[in-house]
């Protein structure tokens, strides 16, 4: 299993709300953000990415539950 | 004191901090409409000191859940909007009164004010950008792949002359041959 953070790799400094390409990577069927466990991202771009998931979600662009 | 003065003023101009607006307008509206609202929507920003540095126009966008909006004693569920955003430098004073305006602004359904930084962190962009260049290195890869065919052409005809080359070259290699049998045995009479 590979164990290294997307972010860094792709030299991504800021996680944008609006790439919802991007995010959906990171999220489960259900519309859930993976857990750092699976998806391999370092602690400090996981917590952008939870952050960038969580303004998603409000401006409608993620669900915040999917059936 | 003068220059105590100065750094303060210095001080103020460093202040100026960039936000970014995502903000839904009403699907209600006419899409003519869309622009105007937009640009009275800018104005706002533009009359605290706002400098724009980037913005996309508000399109027309399916959501996610249905957001709701109410409107004296009538609510109403949209499904649908036009998202756009908008990035700009403005003295964070002026963030909290252009907060309760943008609230104010009719053809509002939902909007999010967030500090960002000044560079483009939207990846959207880019990836478009990346999908264009990858059409013209194909472009440039037509004219290599004739190169190319041009080679194999050429690698063809050696290798149908190839039976000969080596037929010749094995009687030079025959010849060599005797020649360093004389020299041995000349060296071998020494």
């Amino acid at each position: 299993m590979t164990k290294h953070c997307y972010f860094s790799q792709n030299n991504i400094k800021h996680v944008d709300y609006k790439d919802t390409e991007l995010l959906k990577k990171f999220l489960n069927p259900h519309a859930r953000l993976l857990s750092r466990k699976k998806t391999g991202v370092s602690a400090k771009s996981q917590r952008k990415l939870a952050l960038a998931v969580k303004r998603a979600r409000f401006m409608a662009v993620l669900p915040f539950i999917a059936q | 004191m003068a220059k105590k003065v100065e750094l303060t003023q210095e001080d103020q101009q460093l202040e100026n901090r960039v936000y970014e607006l995502g903000f839904h307008f009403v699907s209600t509206i006419v899409e003519d409409e869309v622009a105007v609202q937009f640009s009275h929507l800018k104005s706002l920003i533009e009359k605290r000191g706002g400098q724009f540095i980037a913005e996309e126009m508000p399109k027309f966008k399916n959501l996610a859940y249905p957001i709701s909006k109410t409107v004296k004693a009538d609510r109403k569920n949209y499904l649908t909007s036009y998202f756009g955003w908008v990035k700009f430098e403005i003295n964070p004073e002026e963030i909290i009164p252009l907060e309760k305006e943008i609230k104010a602004f009719a053809p509002m359904l939902r909007f999010l004010l967030i500090k960002t930084v000044r560079e483009n962190t939207f990846l959207g962009a880019v990836a478009e950008i990346k999908a264009d260049s990858s059409k013209i290195v194909k472009i440039v890869d037509e004219p290599v792949e004739d190169i190319i065919s041009e080679e194999v052409a050429e690698t063809a005809e050696v290798e149908a002359n190839l039976p000969e080359v080596t037929e010749s070259i094995k009687s030079l290699d025959a010849d060599d041959e005797i020649v360093d049998t004389e020299k041995v045995g000349d060296i071998a009479t020494e």
